[in-house]
């Protein structure tokens, strides 16, 4: 019997929990992601820090003599970059959040911020409600696909550059060196691609249009990483850069990693300016969200 | 609430001074009406209040007073359940946007706690139930308007639900893609059991389809009932067809004290005192008339709908 043949089936089965329908809900937005062609080509070139990452450790362990596993004198240090040693967490850390940071913000803007708002410009939302799904479970889908996808930059490349990089070394020493840190700095790169497709879904629920979205995002962080540093520089003191939530992500990822920071404010205030930035984000969300919003 | 015994609950839907705002602007005013099994009509013009109680009682919009209970589930607190036993097809263009007719109807499915094998299976079955099947792997945006309205009735369908609430089901579908539409939901509460609450203002549809009609008008209920009552004729009427002598049967009428309306030259609408029509014949054999037709006179739904909404609807008629 062919399926235009069944007519119409009863279900007698069991349903799935709220809990699947959301994990369903962020594997299908992840699909539905990279099943764009575009998007991986996107994707792939928002890779770029990684590529450099890797022809830098290739030099290093391959073509050098396997015993120098740095490059770059105090001045890079400085700078920040301080940590151009394989053996250091700055040198996976520092790729993604610090020459990297546009990527970051481009690839975030485009995975995240897009996340809602292309479901509120389609009237999808009405769709989603209606179904067992509460909103409170439609944002936790939707962020936790964001979130996922954003691991694929920001953990799971810079992971693997590690795990290269163990099996280039001439020696197990390596491992045994890099080992204790790297709980750290994962959790560091975590709480990164956390906090950021975060707030970026968060922000995604304010449009339906999903050009405005990525705008509001892109230029909103850019705005404040500006507005951060000129009022560093005009007040003279580095307390001003936790008007930027970039600043204040970097500031405790740097912490958490245990790397180097080239931020000289507070980590308390840091904390605290997060705490209230993903409070209000996601307050500002729940509002967005209400069905009356959807549907009026 | 189980769900046998929500399933066991023979009124469907039981709403009670059910109020529904936006801001200061009051769209349903009190609305207290029961919803039996079968297919039941919501009637009313444009902004009279019909999506505005659909969408409250999913939970889409929250009621400033009143209760809901629907399929023996209280609409306020068991929204989620609830949800899992109903399928709602929405008025506007609403789609999971990027996704083809199948995507789109596995993801209701998979969203409404169905298995991914069983989700899967059925999102086919369903699309071809309801014509779409061949277009299944086309994208929703590519689709015509038709095609995208029988995607929201099949992503309404996938997980089986015991309800259907259907926004203007056959809005921008062709004649041919009505019929079908049409008859497709008639034989889901005819051969499936299903039952449905059907918004639309288009009256011929509810007529074809519902047992029963709830009529509104500017947030208020101003009839409600079955809808072979609600278009019973005025009185005790029946339509009479002659051959003979239509001046003689009129004049036998009026010395019988009976009122006999004039509809066409052999054509009357005759008023009695009851239910029997056998008097009708003597009449006519009085007059050396022949009956060739009778039938009781009922009321369309159009008569129905201008009587009970009044002047304003007449004129936007």
């Amino acid at each position: 019997m062919g399926i235009r043949d069944l007519g119409f089936r009863r279900y007698e089965g069991a349903r799935t929990s709220t809990t699947a329908r959301v994990r369903y809900l962020a594997w299908a937005e992840v699909r539905r992601t990279f099943a764009a062609k575009r998007f991986v080509l996107f994707y792939l070139f928002c890779l770029m820090p990684l590529y450099v990452s890797f022809v830098i450790m290739y030099m290093l362990m391959v073509l050098g003599d396997g015993e120098h596993m740095s490059m770059g004198g105090g001045g890079m240090r400085r700078r920040g970059m301080a940590s151009l040693a394989l053996d250091e967490p700055g040198f996976y850390f520092w790729p993604m959040v610090g020459a990297g940071f546009a990527l970051v913000w481009l690839f975030s803007a485009v995975v995240s911020a897009g996340m809602v708002s292309r479901d509120r410009g389609a009237n999808a939302l009405e769709l989603y409600f209606t179904r067992g799904l509460r909103p409170v479970h439609y944002f936790a889908g939707k962020w936790l696909a964001a979130f996922a996808l954003m691991c694929g930059q920001l953990v799971l490349p810079y992971l693997a550059l590690w795990i290269f990089a163990v099996f280039l070394a001439p020696d197990w020493d390596f491992l045994a060196r890099t080992l204790p840190w790297i709980p750290a700095y994962l959790l560091a790169t975590v709480f990164v691609a956390l906090s950021v497709s975060w707030l970026a879904t968060c922000l995604s629920c304010s449009t339906s249009s999903v050009r405005f979205a990525v705008l509001r995002w892109v230029g909103g962080l850019f705005g404040l990483f500006l507005l951060g540093r000129v009022l560093t520089r005009t007040m003279g003191q580095d307390e001003w850069l936790l008007v930027s939530p970039w600043d204040v992500i970097v500031r405790i990822g740097h912490w958490l990693a245990d790397v180097r920071t080239i931020h000289d404010f507070t980590l308390e205030y840091a904390i605290l300016a997060w705490v209230g930035l993903v409070v209000g984000a996601g307050l500002f969300a729940w509002r967005r969200l209400e069905p009356v919003e959807v549907v009026a | 609430m189980s769900e046998t015994s929500a399933a066991a609950h023979s009124t469907l839907v039981e709403l009670r001074d059910y109020t529904v705002r936006y801001g200061s602007f009051t769209a349903v005013d009190r609305a207290s009406f029961v919803v039996p099994e079968g297919a039941c009509g919501l009637l009313g013009q444009n902004g009279a209040g019909k999506s505005s109680i659909l969408k409250a009682v999913l939970g889409l919009l929250e009621p400033a007073g009143g209760s809901a209970r629907v399929l023996g589930y209280d609409a306020a607190t068991d929204g989620l359940q609830l949800r899992d036993h109903i399928g709602y097809m929405p008025e506007r263009d609403a789609a999971f946007p990027g996704l083809t007719a199948l995507e789109s109807v596995l993801r209701a499915a998979r969203l409404s706690g169905l298995p991914a094998r069983e989700a899967r299976r059925r999102s086919h079955e369903v699309l071809f139930l309801c014509g779409v099947g061949e277009e299944r792997y086309r994208k929703l945006a590519e689709q015509s308007t038709g095609m995208r309205q029988k995607v929201k009735l099949a992503q309404a369908l996938v997980h089986d639900p015991a309800l259907l609430f259907l926004d203007e089901p056959t809005n921008g579908l062709d004649p041919g893609g009505r019929i079908e539409v049409l008859a497709l939901l008639r034989s889901l509460v005819r051969d499936h059991g299903k039952s449905m609450i059907l918004s639309s203002h288009i009256l011929s549809d509810v007529e074809s389809l519902c047992a029963h009609v709830v009529l509104i008008d500017k947030g208020r209920i101003v009839a409600q009932g079955p809808l072979a009552e609600m278009t019973k004729g005025a009185g005790r009427a029946f339509r009479v067809g002659l051959a003979g002598d239509g001046e003689a049967f009129a004049r036998e009428l009026a010395a019988r004290g009976l009122e006999g309306e004039r509809l066409g030259p052999q054509s009357w609408l005759v008023r009695m005192d009851s239910d029997e029509p056998g008097a009708l014949f003597a009449v006519a054999l009085a007059a050396g008339a022949q009956i060739r037709h009778l039938e009781a006179d009922r009321r369309s739904l159009t008569d129905v709908f201008l009587a009970s909404v009044g002047k304003s609807a007449r004129e936007a008629g």
